[in-house]
């Protein structure tokens, strides 16, 4: 199997060799002929901001496409389980970034960080309103997994 | 295995809800081409992944697609 595109990240640039601005990636000037090929993201920034990543769907704005130009403009992360989502989602966009660049050393401290973060914003949630994952019952005082609201009932 | 979280990925506040759009939405998960059949072709596929870095993708992307639909994370 070929890895033309630099699957670790390198900056082969365009013909110039400058590297592609956030929103570009690198493709081989004369390519082979019928094999496909990717352009692929260069580098983790720029990136956005916690809870602005949660409201576009990505953490990055090279990939920020929004269909049909319909930008969600609401922030949900004024309550304490908005907060743990927009965390848990930055968290879980670093770790799909890092399976195609494992080498990204400052993204990969940027995920340490960001699951810190989550693991005290899941433990804050927890105490104060029961479990969110089955093991969260360790701090349970009884058995309320059973409990409402399971996510997909809400009240508008 | 699979864990799972007793939260959405993100809050769900439907003003008007719309039964038919739901509908076909759900209707893309489904069939030959639906996400479905997708994530679980990855899950299932990864077993015989000779390179060992691309195991973990197809896991995490199949994981993802199980993800959208019944909130399931592996760890």
């Amino acid at each position: 199997m070929e890895h033309e595109t630099g699957q670790t990240g390198n900056r082969i640039g365009d013909a110039g060799n400058r590297p592609c601005s956030y929103r570009k990636g690198p493709l081989p000037d004369c390519a082979p002929l019928a094999l496909a090929y990717v352009p692929m993201q260069q580098s983790a920034q720029p990136a956005y901001e916690t809870s602005e990543a949660l409201r576009r769907g990505t953490l990055f704005p090279g990939l920020d496409l929004p269909f049909m130009n319909m930008v969600n403009t609401k922030d949900v992360t004024d309550t304490p389980l908005g907060e743990l989502m927009a965390i848990g989602f930055v968290a879980h966009e670093l770790q799909l970034y890092l399976d195609t660049h494992p080498d990204d050393a400052e993204a990969f401290r940027t995920l340490r960080e960001m699951l810190e973060l989550e693991r005290e914003a899941h433990r804050r949630y927890v105490e104060r309103c029961g479990p969110l994952k089955a093991t969260d019952l360790e701090y349970s005082e009884r058995f309320d997994w059973l409990a409402d609201p399971w996510p997909w009932l809400y009240r508008n | 295995m699979f864990l799972y979280k007793k939260a959405l990925q993100y809050p769900v506040k439907i003003a008007n809800p719309n039964p038919a759009l739901a509908k076909f939405i759900i209707s893309q998960y489904g069939g030959p081409d639906g996400e479905l059949g997708a994530s679980l072709r990855y899950l299932s596929q990864r077993f015989s992944m000779p390179y060992p870095e691309l195991r973990g993708l197809l896991t995490d992307i199949g994981t993802e697609g199980s993800s959208l639909h019944t909130g399931a994370k592996s760890p």
